[in-house]
């Protein structure tokens, strides 16, 4: 079984994450360089501790979004860890349930394996090695046969989106998509987003120029999952990705396409 | 008559033909399966041996009127008017089976081991002439080899009992009716705790040491301590919760003993032990049994083996270890609040948690089958 080191490693690490994120007291909030980005004392730590773990048992490099100072090196590597010690955040230092900790794979531009704890709901998505992808040690295989009209697609957006290009298109796709779907949810952790397609909870889950720590681990569950997946890598770190049932999949990336969002096939 | 039998597998290809063989009977089966389905087309018919008088067989062939995956019998829009649908998927496929019954408007029996899928399925389906049986019987889902080999599609089965709710109206076959209420407080509970409980204990301990089947795990005498112990414990729960008649009880645990170590039932612990995740359900056959018995204020020790047993199970004919995978990644608090649904503090999980090193070394001493053959007659 290919990867199944590598994938007990990611479970192990995020199930230590997840010990970490019970802490009941209220965290201490910084901005990093927007006030739509913010870290918690927490994201340091898991980001320390996850780091540390995966060092210590791996010979491939870690990406932390916590911890940047290097990634521009790693990423140039074959295969590397992309961690995400706490996505949502925003999510986190309010109470809402939906956050994560994500840990994933990069080997040669494909994500190969990933975990993810979401604490508060006490659920753990994992890949066993190349042989599928679990939610709570019961296999997920995306049996979903929903058309647009019919399915719920969570939609992730940058935090800088104030800032990128094209982002009045992104609100404009929003709500076409909206328009055309049962509806649209923006759940605040692009991770949970994709899991929640892979266990059917969703239907789709799209996102642009999203972090590859942030959806890394939960794309990886994805193609497990037999999920359709579209992602291209914009650059070493940014990804648009499309996640769904064949077709859901394809009409969003016509509807991103027409709107010149994307940037191949 | 005719009767649609879904899922062709040990209930419904082994037992329910003799429920109704005394019946002119042409039995049309579903099964997602596809291969099956094939063989049973092309062969046209199958043998299912009873176990008469616990030292021979009894053969009885079964005609297969027609058999179909779930999509062909879809596809086909099949009119025939049956007298029955009995239903044997597995409750975790019941919600498949809900486009197939859509236009039955005869009695869908449910051949299922637990009762709260009647209303699930009756939620997915709309309709409400859905009823519950229990098979009280184990049937393998194979044969010995020399049966095999004669016909590989037959199967063995005891001679059991099916009981079906009493508001089913008419319907004639070897198969006796009882109100709902009976059904459920005393033959359901009786099967839960009875048979369900130990013989899944049985199967998860044999597939430790090394048997393939039911009967070669209670050879072993710690393993057929354990069962009988695990038997004594759930004896114990019904008789002081329950106002179920003792005598039936000692009848139903003494009877459930002597099915288990029958040779000539070749039941494979990889058929009992499948889904070990289902089986480790809360409220079920294994933490529902454990939380009973710390609720009646004992430690049912020999329950608390058995969900070792299934924590450790390795999957048979499967080279995939998902649960020694998880255990080795998992704190084990993760892997009893996450992966067993027990809430963190509550009695089982605290216990679990602080013996389950112990019980695992406990399980690891047992010595391994020793790989005897049983001679059985024909």
């Amino acid at each position: 079984m290919k990867w199944k080191f590598e994938s007990e490693l990611a479970l192990k690490a995020v199930s230590t994450a997840g010990t970490l994120l019970h802490d009941p007291f209220p965290p201490i909030i910084s901005e990093k360089n927007h006030f739509k980005e913010i870290v918690t004392e927490l994201d340091n730590t898991i980001g320390r501790v996850i780091t540390h773990l995966l060092s210590a048992s791996s010979k491939y490099p870690v990406v932390n979004e916590e911890s940047i100072e290097s990634y521009e090196q790693i990423t140039q590597c074959p295969t590397f860890w992309v961690v995400d010690p706490i996505d949502g955040t925003t999510n986190f230092s309010t109470g809402l349930p939906f956050y994560c900790s994500s840990v994933g794979l990069m080997d040669r531009g494909k994500f190969v394996l990933g975990s993810i704890c979401s604490p508060k709901t006490k659920e753990i998505y994992f890949t066993y090695g190349d042989q599928g992808s679990y939610l709570n040690g019961r296999l997920l295989f995306i049996k979903n046969t929903a058309t647009l009209k019919q399915a719920s697609i969570a939609v992730s957006f940058s935090n800088s989106i104030c800032h990128i290009k094209d982002h009045r298109k992104q609100y404009a796709v929003f709500g076409e998509i909206n328009d055309r779907a049962r509806n649209v949810l923006r759940l605040g952790s692009a991770a949970l987003n994709i899991a929640y397609v892979c266990d059917g909870r969703l239907h789709g889950a799209y996102g642009l120029n999203a972090k590859i720590w942030d959806v890394g681990a939960s794309l990886a569950l994805a193609k497990a999952s037999g999920c359709s997946i579209y992602y291209e890598l914009i650059d070493n770190v940014n990804v648009n990705y499309i996640v769904g049932t064949t077709s859901i999949m394809n009409d969003i990336k016509e509807i991103l396409q027409n709107k010149g969002l994307l940037i191949g096939d | 008559m005719n009767l649609l039998i879904v899922g062709a597998g040990a209930i419904g290809r082994g037992f329910l033909p003799w429920i109704f063989k005394d019946q002119s009977t042409a039995f049309y089966f579903i099964d997602n399966n596809p291969k099956l389905i094939s063989l049973l087309k092309n062969q046209g018919h199958y043998t299912t041996f009873s176990i008469k008088d616990g030292k021979n067989y009894e053969a009885l062939r079964v005609e297969v009127a027609d058999a179909y995956t779930p999509q062909l019998f879809l596809n086909q829009a099949i009119n025939i008017d049956f007298s029955a649908v009995f239903i044997a998927v597995g409750p975790n496929n019941i919600i498949d089976v809900a486009p197939l019954i859509k236009h039955i408007k005869s009695p869908i029996i449910l051949c299922e081991n637990n009762p709260n899928v009647m209303d699930k399925l009756k939620s997915f389906s709309g309709k409400e002439n859905i009823y519950f049986a229990i098979p009280d019987v184990i049937t393998s889902n194979t044969a010995p080899p020399e049966l095999l080999q004669k016909d590989h599609l037959s199967l063995v089965t005891e001679q059991g009992i099916l009981f079906i709710d009493n508001r089913i109206g008419q319907l004639e076959g070897n198969f006796e009716l009882l109100p709902y209420e009976t059904l459920i407080h005393k033959q359901w509970m009786a099967k839960l705790y009875l048979h369900n409980t130990p013989h899944c204990i049985a199967a998860y301990l044999g597939s430790i040491v090394g048997a393939e089947y039911i009967h070669q795990s209670m050879e072993c005498p710690d393993i057929d301590r354990i069962v009988r112990g695990a038997m004594q414990e759930m004896l114990r729960v019904l008789k002081d919760q329950n106002e179920i008649a003792h005598d039936f009880l000692n009848w139903y645990a003494q009877k459930e003993l002597s099915r288990f170590s029958c040779p000539l039932l070749f039941d494979p612990i990889s058929r009992v032990a499948r889904e070990p995740l289902r089986k480790l359900e809360l409220n079920g056959r294994l933490l529902g049994a454990a939380q009973i018995g710390l609720a009646s204020g004992f430690i049912p020790k020999n329950i608390m083996l058995g969900i070792t047993a299934a924590l450790l199970f390795y999957e048979v004919q499967s080279d995939s270890n998902l649960f020694l995978f998880m255990q080795k990644a998992l704190p084990l608090s993760i892997l009893l609040t996450h992966f067993l649904g027990l809430r963190s503090g509550e009695a089982l999980e605290i216990y679990l948690k602080s013996h389950l090193p112990q019980l695992v070394t406990a399980l690891k001493t047992i010595p391994k089958w020793s790989g005897k053959k049983n001679e059985m007659e024909i």
